[in-house]
């Protein structure tokens, strides 16, 4: 998977009369130039606050939303300049797994008929073979005995179960590439573990490769390989796990990973240099974008935007102090 | 278990639904002493905020509460009238909740929202209240304060927000401010602030804490002393370095033991799931998840009690 200046601008809505009155149209800066590659089987997570535009480029990717500039490729496929028909071929094996489990599934269909909805869509498999596939899977995610739950309608279930369910749409068409926007943000803690531990067997077991989108910097430290960390809509550094955590070179991640909250009282609180918050991203700031909290601020991050580029092999950053 | 500045004795609170009496509360007991923050921490569905509008009387029917005292300053708090009761809320007893949006009046601007209970409690004029109003404007934290005040809610940031309802709570100078999962819709770098002003103003106003959330963080760096709740029960509680260092009940080890560490190449897991309010498992809540749960574990539910050092534990497996 590559992802080349992906961007994504949307309209702001105005009445009738300012759209009448007034030439400028302002633009939600949802995703602006963001480049990275994704290395066939590893984990590849998306890190940032609320507004960083992370979901917007898990749904890019996806193909659910149409950039404004950008290219994607899949296994060397431009996917964007697709028809509707090649494009429903690529997405066999490019799944999602969303972040909430009540929203993301049909409350009046049967949990038998949301796992086997993909085989139909896709003319894969039907009647009592759609039923035995639908079953495997269930067992496969955890849900057992599965005769238990085909029947089953969401409501009836639990939020971690739900999340079993999604997955279980999501791997059903044995895809190679999973996107998975915060997959255990709404479970408790509990839970989250078991589901965690679920996603990282199946990997192992089907080959795959994962997009982790999540703000929660202590679970991504322990699964993923290699790391983007997104404000404002820019990735700000992309570094392999390690590199990030032990030697963050952007201010930005250095306050990142400074305000994870360790569950250890021997740990102390460590001092955030940041202040205030995540600006608007309809006039986001000129020069570097995260100009306005920085606490190196030099001349040029008001006046020119910083590239990312290696600061050494394999690990990325955009700020003028590294360059 | 000395007198504290809030104890909560066998409170019970019970919600009646079609289906069955839903005991959100069952028997929860602690006491939370003078300038000490009391972390409250437990699943969604433990009955954490249940237990928070409890001591507040705050219970919508066909909620109720059935049972216990909740004993403030010595005098309980369940026998007062109404009219008592609101000279209490908002003035010696305050609270703070999750979702500001929710909680501020959209309608109204935040000094005007600030000044309220100061007229209310304190008996000060409009105009003397408005002036305090943006003091605590200012002492939680917000630049500009005198501008900031004339806005209106949606003019101001989430975390923002979080601040302005902090100093609602906080105008009146609270013996006992009740935190319900203050911090949890904002983002790390913001809570990571709101945290440490917290923990500052607790300090320099002197008042106790009660802070109601999931998170093992901000257990770890914010509490004196730590509830572990489960099924609308108390299972421990004790000092929070207890509480990390040697936790006694398998619930609470299971907890420490779930948090990502450094060098984990899986997650530990609590087997199964938090049990449905309507059909509570007999004898202890936690036996069906318990790695050593024995056949009393299935019979009898175990008390709360003192094993000493103020460590309050309601296991069966210490008896032996």
């Amino acid at each position: 998977m590559k992802v080349k200046d992906l961007t994504k601008h949307f309209p702001v809505k105005r009445g009738f009369r300012y759209n009448l009155l007034s030439k400028e149209r302002e633009v939600v800066h949802a995703v602006d130039g963001v480049t990275f590659n994704i290395k066939k089987g590893e984990i590849f997570s998306l890190v940032g606050e609320t507004g960083s535009g992370k979901t917007t480029t898990g749904r890019l990717i996806a193909r659910l939303i149409e950039p404004t500039r950008g290219e994607i490729f899949f296994e060397g496929l431009p996917i964007l300049e697709l028809k509707k028909q090649e494009m429903h071929k690529v997405r066999r094996n490019m799944q999602l797994i969303f972040q909430d489990p009540f929203a993301s599934l049909n409350p009046r269909s049967s949990i038998g008929g949301i796992i086997g909805a993909p085989f139909e869509i896709h003319g894969l498999a039907e009647g009592v073979e759609k039923r035995e596939l639908v079953l495997n899977l269930l067992e496969k995610v955890g849900l057992s005995p599965a005769m238990d739950y085909i029947d089953k309608y969401p409501h009836e279930l639990s939020g971690g179960q739900r999340q079993r369910v999604g997955i279980a749409r999501a791997i059903s068409l044995n895809p190679k590439f999973i996107i998975a926007d915060e997959p255990v943000t709404s479970l408790d803690i509990s839970i989250r573990s078991q589901i965690l531990n679920l996603l990282l067997n199946l990997k192992e077991e089907l080959n795959l490769t994962y997009l982790l989108i999540t703000h929660d910097l202590s679970t991504v430290r322990i699964i993923s390989n290699r790391i983007a960390i997104m404000y404002l809509g820019e990735v700000v550094e992309l570094a392999p796990t390690v590199e990030i955590f032990n030697s963050p070179m952007h201010p930005y991640t250095e306050a990142l990973i400074s305000s994870v909250l360790i569950p250890d009282p021997k740990e102390i609180l460590k001092e955030i240099p940041l202040k205030g918050e995540i600006p608007s991203p309809i006039n986001p700031p000129k020069g570097c974008r995260f100009n306005t909290r920085c606490p190196h601020l030099r001349p040029e991050c008001q006046k020119e935007k910083p590239e990312l580029i290696p600061y050494k092999d394999g690990h990325l950053v955009a700020c003028h102090l590294r360059a | 278990m000395s007198e504290g500045l809030l104890r909560v004795k066998g409170l019970k609170t019970y919600f009646p639904t079609l289906s069955g009496i839903v005991k959100a509360v069952d028997g929860v007991e602690f006491t939370i002493q003078k300038e000490k923050i009391v972390g409250l921490v437990g699943e969604s569905g433990s009955g954490k905020s249940v237990t928070a509008l409890s001591i507040m009387r705050l219970i919508r029917p066909p909620g109720k509460i059935v049972d216990g005292e909740v004993l403030f300053e010595g005098s309980n708090l369940l026998e007062k009238s109404e009219y008592e009761m609101r000279s209490i809320r908002g003035g010696k007893i305050a609270m703070c909740f999750q979702d500001p949006m929710t909680y501020l009046n959209p309608v109204m601007k935040v000094v005007d929202q600030i000044a309220e209970p100061l007229i209310l409690h304190q008996n000060l004029t409009p105009s003397e209240a408005a002036k305090e109003a943006v003091e605590m404007i200012s002492l939680v934290g917000i630049p500009h304060s005198s501008e900031r005040a004339q806005d209106y809610p949606h003019q101001l940031s989430g975390g923002m927000r979080q601040r302005i309802l902090l100093a609602i709570a906080l105008s009146c100078n609270p013996k006992l401010l009740i935190a319900d999962e203050p911090t949890t819709s904002l983002d790390v770098i913001v809570q990571g602030q709101m945290l440490k002003l917290i923990k500052e103003l607790q300090r320099r106003l002197k008042n106790s804490l009660l802070f109601i959330t999931h998170d093992m963080g901000i257990i770890a760096h914010l509490c004196d002393r730590v509830a572990v709740m489960y099924a609308g029960k108390i299972l421990e509680y004790a000092d929070m370095e207890s509480i990390f260092e040697k936790p006694l009940h398998p619930y609470t080890q299971a907890l420490i033991r779930s948090i990502p560490r450094i060098g984990m190449k899986r997650f530990q897991v609590i087997k199964g799931m938090v049990p449905n309010p309507l059909d509570l498992p007999p004898g202890c809540r936690f036996h069906p998840r318990c790695p050593y749960a024995k056949s009393i574990c299935r019979e009898e539910e175990p008390e709360l009690l003192d094993i000493g050092d103020n460590h309050f534990l309601s296991c069966y497996l210490k008896d032996r």
